[in-house]
């Protein structure tokens, strides 16, 4: 199979255009049918596959870097009497277990973003729904702030996918029309029940959609809406955009090489290092000389999200990533000093949102993570997070001979205390001192400081402290053991222990919703022969083992 | 007797299913039926709601006594609820449930899709009266000025049919469904009909005729497929809907029948052999054949349109639950669960047109689509058989299936008539020469000037060969001025 | 009684194969290839109820031929063969049927037309074998009692079963039994005396005018007519098989501009009844007014004198002629028209204006005279009128 690549541009998009008009930019959803990513299933009524997703994500990324100017995104068809009909079904029914898992976690992070933007960044999403907005079609609309219904009498919201599909509206579908559309639950009940769905005045009473709009005034009252919105972002129409130029990637048999990542595979091992260098200098001197895709915080974090994205895809196999960082601990610490100092400033403002959001892709990810804190590395600030991140991580005590490097240490910066909350809206270290919150306390106490191996341990900053003798033994053992693990066990395993403490709807979305959707996605109703999914489109009936489980 | 034989005329609603003692249904119906009187009145026949017209009232299913004809004023017209008898014993023919005894209720697990294919039958039947509603004014004579109130008073009835389907099994959904359909207008911006072609308008008897003959044509064929449904109310409604839908093939069949008639006749009359001279010919006030061509190429493609993907899930699914069948599925001879054969199908690949072969459930839609286009071929061969008893060298041709679409495969490509494929600026350099042009519309539109003198036709039609009902030619048809 | 069979044939160049017929066929008497469609011949059993749904008339062809054409004849036609000589519309497919109705319409004088405005009758639906079971569901006199004349009026009720007569049209009744020579009776023919959509609106019956036979013969005994008397005999609730309907012609105009003049004695009143009944429901929808002479011999013996006297005269304009009235000289129908004669010149004038006799033979004879005298007394050509008249559908006799 070839590999599955996440970087585009808009020049290169099959399935989407953007308009640009002043404050106001339209997204419209224009799925080719014969584009889709894999063969064997045709993209028809603008159905999606990951192809489609990965230029949506794309889109939503620019529109925040490349467009300052943009206060209000209108997400809309430009078919005909269709919004969105989802998923596309073949394309499921085709796929690996694996790829449905991994397409699902892609969407779901993908309509978490555009929600990101509009709760963030002064970017608000209004999805004008034009046509029929069925299953992933509705749960795109969902992701927006506001749902415009054309009241055609003919276009509807649905989710379908129970009756008709024997699988759950998995991208967040059946989570935000409860938790944030606040629709009551029976009627969510008789909503995700009714294949046909619900139009109309009825789709405003049940708070499916915000509002139902006659044809005729349909433009008109979309771009009111969109103009109110706009007038509301705080975002500086006059500025200039960042524009997010191609990454220099090199791919080789083991590894992935970027400016600032690498990824080395070692096969026979199962996993994969993870290795993020710091910046070669001081953060630039002025805001605006840092207004660049090569802003090291930019650009690491879009090669990092490219190489979680590339192992996740490309690599199931390296179920054990190693993470590692090298270089100057300071320039990090300097560079999250300029993101602090400047946090006001719009495009910092997307740098860090950026950073969260790529934290989180690393908290959802199942692989196992352990963080290698050792010499010459620089888990500070920013990049220590990923050691939070981590299920795991292990930190050499001391130096090693010969080594005329300082010895390992750790370093806090403000960053760390609320730029980067997890989906459970806790940042790393709360959720690590959950059951001992003045340990968040004493570690903040130490912003700024080199934090070597024992402190870091009294901190409680890292899970184990090696000296040299036995580090290489120690890590040796303890990757190669959790290699030797049932990977479905450890997944389990790290998704639970990953996110302590509150629900929020994000978290329900991906552990409730997606955890269900994943063993639906393994059941014979589902997947077997005579499983809904396998006989989709066939025109035959599947059959149910009805035997509840 | 079979049940269902027994009409019941004392209530409002003519019916022969015991309307009178199932109470629920009867008083959606008789809430509903004001609502539809008033869109009668708002949306049929624009200013003949007081004349007499000789009309045919379906009043029994029985074939021996099914119809009789009278004066009526429209308004008046009873429009009933009409289902063939019921078969004991019928099974249902095709699908899962293949040898199944038919349902009498809907099955929960097919609701939304019976729902789905009511509604949309139930949304054209209205739709072709409001596109229609202003021929009245410019009828060539009052035989045809009949024959187009006749097709408006059944698709008023035929409206009916669905609704009371709709009212009797599909409860508080279908009732809310009922409101609807009165609700949708053709054409209007804010509540359209449901399928594009019921939102064009009709603007003259030529398409008149072309849209009987070419789009009530679909609906006959859609009807056939879903008289032979597993449920069985459904079944009953169509065969007997079917009874009717014949007089409108009749009308759009012989309506341009009697064009080509007079067109060949007056070429003849002048001395014309070229069916190209039009100015010649248009002189003569009668249609030339190219532009009847042209009036071909633009209803038929516009019908292909409304037999949906060429590959589809919902023909699938609705075939392999017993649901909606194929054309005359009784009559064909294999399993009837198509599970394991294919059907040819013209898709398009990379721009090229191309046969492939498809799974026979997916590919029911062109199943459908192919009859349909045999059927109209049919039609077609006769019109050509009046040219070529007149002499004139010109044949009618149904254009290649991929010409015109905005539907489907050939949605992404151009086409000419003969299926050749093109790129957009050639077929736009062409597309005068296929497509009706603002002339024919012109010139077409100057002919139709009314003629309400009994036993008259207009210049550019000949009268019919039979009338309604064994009348002679200068019967009466419709008393204007009596009303 | 004709030589042959009447074959049902269908008009290739009308017809639009739309496959109703084939569908309504109850037994699978129609098919088609990709050319026609077409009537087996061996199978057909004429239930025509392939007739009404046809959309286009194409249909209901009916050819008298000496031996028939086959499937494939007919697939190959483009048109139908040349029309045989013979009457346009067919009264009847059973040949006992259709010979009675022929004798009846004899005294018009050449081939019947129908009105042209008339309905498309339908006929032959039932036949001996299958005949149509009505059950008794009214039978009274209609005479007063104590004269010799007794007349019933009788209802038959056809239930579930449809059986569409227009006004003027008959049934046959075989009365049950055998004859004398052990054969099963001969067919009579009743004309309907009630309008198209039942004895009242919307109620699924006919009613019949039956005069009981009861004649003395020379010999002293007495003749009893078998079917009348079988009858005016029936109780309320009784089966009856019904034949038919029959005829084609003697039907009443559905345009309301029409004028109708109605000429009849005794039993002869029956389709005028129809025709009357048919008007009074369709209230004043037209211009056209009803004109009827009715001849009997006193009022008491005149069937539905009763009823007659309650019909507004806008409606009806009667002429009620008795023969045997007490202290008053004899007077016949022709009497009283030729008293009329301004009248009835002044509609004969009209396009419009339908003319219908009915009753026992020789009636015709009379008002032909009568007609013939009025005419030339107000300048019309009354022998080249009615002829016209006859040709136009708007002259018609039913005498027996």
């Amino acid at each position: 199979m070839s590999r599955i690549d996440f970087q585009t541009e808009p020049g290169r998009y099959r399935h989407w255009r953007l308009r640009f008009d002043g404050a106001v930019a339209e997204l419209l959803m224009d799925v080719d049918p014969a584009a889709g990513l894999f063969e064997g299933y045709e993209l028809k009524l603008n159905s999606y596959d990951l192809g489609v997703d990965i230029e949506l994500s794309d889109a939503i990324q620019r529109l925040r870097f490349e467009h300052p100017e943009v206060g209000a995104v209108v997400l809309r068809s430009a078919k005909e009497n269709v919004f969105c009909a989802g998923a596309n079904i073949r394309m499921l029914g085709k796929a690996t277990h694996g790829h449905k898992v991994n397409f699902c976690k892609f969407t779901n992070e993908t309509r978490c973003s555009i929600e990101d933007a509009t709760e963030h960044s002064g970017q608000t999403w209004i999805c004008a729904v034009n046509g029929t907005a069925a299953g992933g079609g509705y749960e795109l609309a969902v992701s927006c702030d506001s749902i415009l219904l054309i009241d055609d009498r003919r276009s509807s919201v649905s989710l379908p996918e129970t009756p008709l599909l024997a699988v759950l509206p998995g991208t967040g579908g059946l989570t935000r029309i409860t938790d944030k559309r606040r629709v009551r639950r029976d009627r969510a009940d008789v909503f995700c029940s009714t294949e046909e769905g619900v139009r109309g005045k009825r789709a405003v009473e049940w708070r499916l959609v915000d509002e139902v709009v006659p044809p005729s005034a349909w433009e008109a009252r979309i771009r009111e809406r969109a103009d109110e919105a706009a007038a509301r972002s705080d975002r500086p129409r006059a500025a200039t955009g960042v524009a997010l130029t191609p990454l220099t990637r090199r791919f080789t048999d083991d590894g992935v090489a970027y400016g600032f990542v690498t990824i080395a595979c070692d096969r026979a091992a199962g996993r994969a290092t993870v290795t993020v260098a710091a910046p070669a200098g001081p953060p630039p001197a002025t805001l605006e000389a840092a207004r660049s895709a090569g802003f090291w915080p930019l650009q690491a974090a879009r090669e990092l999200d490219d190489a979680i994205l590339h192992l996740r895809a490309n690599e199931p196999a390296l179920g054990l990533l190693v993470l590692r960082t090298e270089g100057a601990a300071a320039q990090v610490l300097a560079h999250d000093a300029f993101l602090e100092a400047h946090q006001g400033d719009w495009f910092i403002r997307e740098v860090r949102l950026y950073w969260k959001r790529l934290l989180k892709r690393i908290d959802m990810t199942s692989r196992s993570l352990v963080a290698l804190v050792e010499p010459g590395s620089c888990f500070a600030g920013t990049l220590a997070e990923l050691a939070f991140a981590a299920d795991r991580s292990v930190m050499l005590d001391g130096a090693r001979a010969g080594d005329n490097r300082p010895p390992a240490a750790l370093a806090l910066s403000p960053l760390n205390f609320g730029a980067y909350p997890m989906a459970n809206g806790l940042t790393r270290l709360r959720a690590r001192f959950w059951g001992e919150p003045d340990s968040v306390g004493a570690a903040q106490a130490r912003i700024g400081a080199a934090i070597e191996a024992g402190e870091a341990d009294a901190l409680g900053l890292v899970t184990m402290v090696f000296d040299e003798t036995d580090w290489d033994d120690e890590v040796r053992i303890m990757l190669e053991e959790r290699a030797s693990f049932s990977p479905d066990a450890l997944t389990g395993m790290e998704a639970n222990l990953r996110f302590v403490g509150p629900e929020t709807m994000e978290t329900r979305i991906f552990g409730r919703l997606t955890a269900w959707q994943n063993w639906i996605f393994q059941r014979a109703n589902a997947v077997g022969e005579t499983g809904a999914l396998k006989l989709y489109g066939t025109g035959v009936q599947p059959s149910y083992d009805k035997a509840r489980v | 007797m079979p049940d269902g034989m027994n009409v019941d005329y004392d209530g409002l609603i003519p019916n022969n299913v015991d309307l009178a003692s199932d109470a629920r249904v009867k008083k959606a119906l008789e809430t509903w039926h004001p609502g539809y009187i008033d869109w009668w009145k708002d949306m049929g026949p624009d200013g003949f709601q007081e004349a007499l017209v000789y009309l045919r009232t379906a009043v029994s299913v029985d074939p021996k006594g099914w119809a009789k004809f009278d004066y009526v004023r429209m308004p008046e017209y009873k429009w009933g609820i009409l289902l063939a008898p019921r078969v004991e014993g019928r099974l249902i023919g095709f699908g899962s449930h293949k040898g199944e005894p038919a349902w009498q209720e809907i099955p929960g697990e097919y609701r939304g899709m019976l729902r789905r294919l009511m509604v949309i039958q139930g949304d054209t039947e209205p739709a072709s009266v409001e596109q229609q509603r202003h021929l009245g004014k410019t009828a060539p004579s009052l035989y045809d000025m009949r024959n187009l109130f006749q097709v408006n008073v059944e698709e008023g009835r035929h409206l009916w049919a669905m609704v009371y389907l709709l009212q009797k099994y599909l409860g508080k959904d279908g009732r809310e469904e009922a409101e609807d359909l009165l609700r949708r207008r053709s054409g209007d911006a804010d509540t359209p009909r449901m399928l594009g072609a019921f939102n064009e308008t009709t603007p003259d008897w030529v398409s008149f005729f072309m849209f009987t003959f070419f789009t009530d044509r679909d609906g006959k064929m859609q009807l056939e497929a879903l008289a032979q449904s597993g449920f069985d109310p459904l079944s009953r409604t169509c065969r007997f809907m079917l009874t009717e839908e014949a007089h409108h093939m009749f009308v759009g069949e012989t309506g341009v029948q009697r064009i080509i008639e007079r067109t060949c006749e007056a070429m003849k009359a002048a001395g014309i052999e070229d069916p190209g001279d039009t100015a010649r010919i248009r002189a003569l006030g009668v249609v030339d054949l190219p532009a009847l061509q042209r009036k071909v190429n633009l209803h038929f493609s516009l019908t292909l349109d409304l037999f949906g993907s060429e590959v589809s899930t919902n023909a699938a699914n609705a075939y392999n639950s017993g649901v909606k069948g194929r054309y005359r599925e009784d009559k064909l001879d294999d399993d009837h669960r198509l599970l394991d054969s294919t059907y040819p199908v013209l898709r398009c690949r990379d721009g090229a047109i191309v046969q492939e072969a498809v799974p026979a459930l997916s590919a029911l839609n062109m199943r459908l689509r192919d009859d349909y286009v045999a059927d109209c071929q049919g039609g077609v061969n006769r019109w050509n058989k009046v040219m070529e008893k007149a002499g004139i060298a010109f044949r009618l041709t149904l254009p290649h299936v991929a010409f015109n679409r905005r539907i489907g495969e050939f949605s992404a490509i151009e086409a000419d008539p003969e299926g050749r494929v093109m790129d957009a600026g050639a077929w736009a350099a062409n597309r005068d020469r296929w497509l009706p042009t603002g002339d024919d519309n012109l010139y077409v539109t100057g002919l139709m000037r009314p003629v309400d003198t009994a036993g008259a036709y207009a210049s550019w039609i000949a009268p019919p060969k039979v009338g309604i009902d064994n009348k002679p030619g200068h019967f009466e048809y419709v008393k204007l001025w009596d009303a | 009684m004709m030589d042959g069979l009447k074959q049902h044939l269908i008009d290739p160049e009308i017809c639009i194969r739309c496959n109703t017929c084939e569908a309504t066929c109850p037994i699978g008497a129609i098919t088609h290839d990709d050319n026609n469609y077409v009537v087996d011949a061996g199978t057909c059993n004429g239930c025509m109820d392939c007739v009404a749904p046809c959309p286009t008339g194409a249909i209901d062809n009916w050819f008298q031929v000496a031996s028939a054409f086959s499937l494939e004849e007919q697939f190959s036609w483009q048109e139908l063969p040349p029309r045989p000589a013979g009457p346009a519309a067919v009264d009847a497919l059973d040949a006992e049927a259709a010979a009675l109705i022929a004798e009846a319409h004899q005294g018009a004088g050449g081939h019947a037309r129908a009105p042209a405005s008339a309905s498309k009758p339908r006929v032959n639906l039932f036949n001996r074998a299958n005949p149509a079971m009505a059950r008794v569901s009214g039978n009274i006199r209609v005479t007063k009692s104590g004269t010799s004349s007794e007349v019933h009026h009788i209802i038959l009720d056809f239930g579930a079963v449809a059986f569409p007569v227009l006004e003027g049209q008959s049934i046959g009744v075989v009365p049950p039994g055998v004859d004398a020579q052990g054969r099963p009776h001969a067919m009579r023919l009743y004309s309907v005396c009630s309008a198209r959509d039942g004895e009242r609106p919307n109620t699924n019956n006919l009613a019949l005018t039956v005069k009981r036979v009861a004649e003395p013969r020379a010999d002293g005994t007495l003749f009893r007519g078998v079917a009348s008397n079988w009858l005016c005999d029936l109780a309320l609730g009784d089966s009856v098989p019904v034949i038919g309907p029959f005829g084609a012609t003697f039907l009443m105009p559905d345009d309301p501009d029409a004028d109708i003049i109605m000429v009849c004695t005794g039993t002869g009143a029956a389709p005028f009844r129809g025709f009357t009944e048919r008007r009074r429901r369709l209230a004043s929808s037209g211009r056209g007014r009803l004109h009827l002479f009715f001849g009997a011999r006193t009022p008491q013996e005149l069937p539905y004198f009763g009823p007659l006297q309650r019909l507004p005269s806008a409606l009806l304009d009667q002429e009620l002629v008795y023969s045997r009235l007490p202290g008053a000289p004899k007077e016949y129908v022709q009497s009283r028209m030729r008293g009329r004669g301004a009248d009835l010149a002044a509609l004969l004038r009209r396009a419009t204006t339908h003319l219908y006799v009915c009753g026992l033979k020789g009636l015709e004879a009379g008002v032909e005279e009568a007609l013939a005298e009025i005419g030339a007394a107000h300048g019309l050509d009354w022998p080249m009128l009615s002829s016209a008249m006859r040709e136009e559908g708007r002259y018609h006799v039913e005498t027996y």
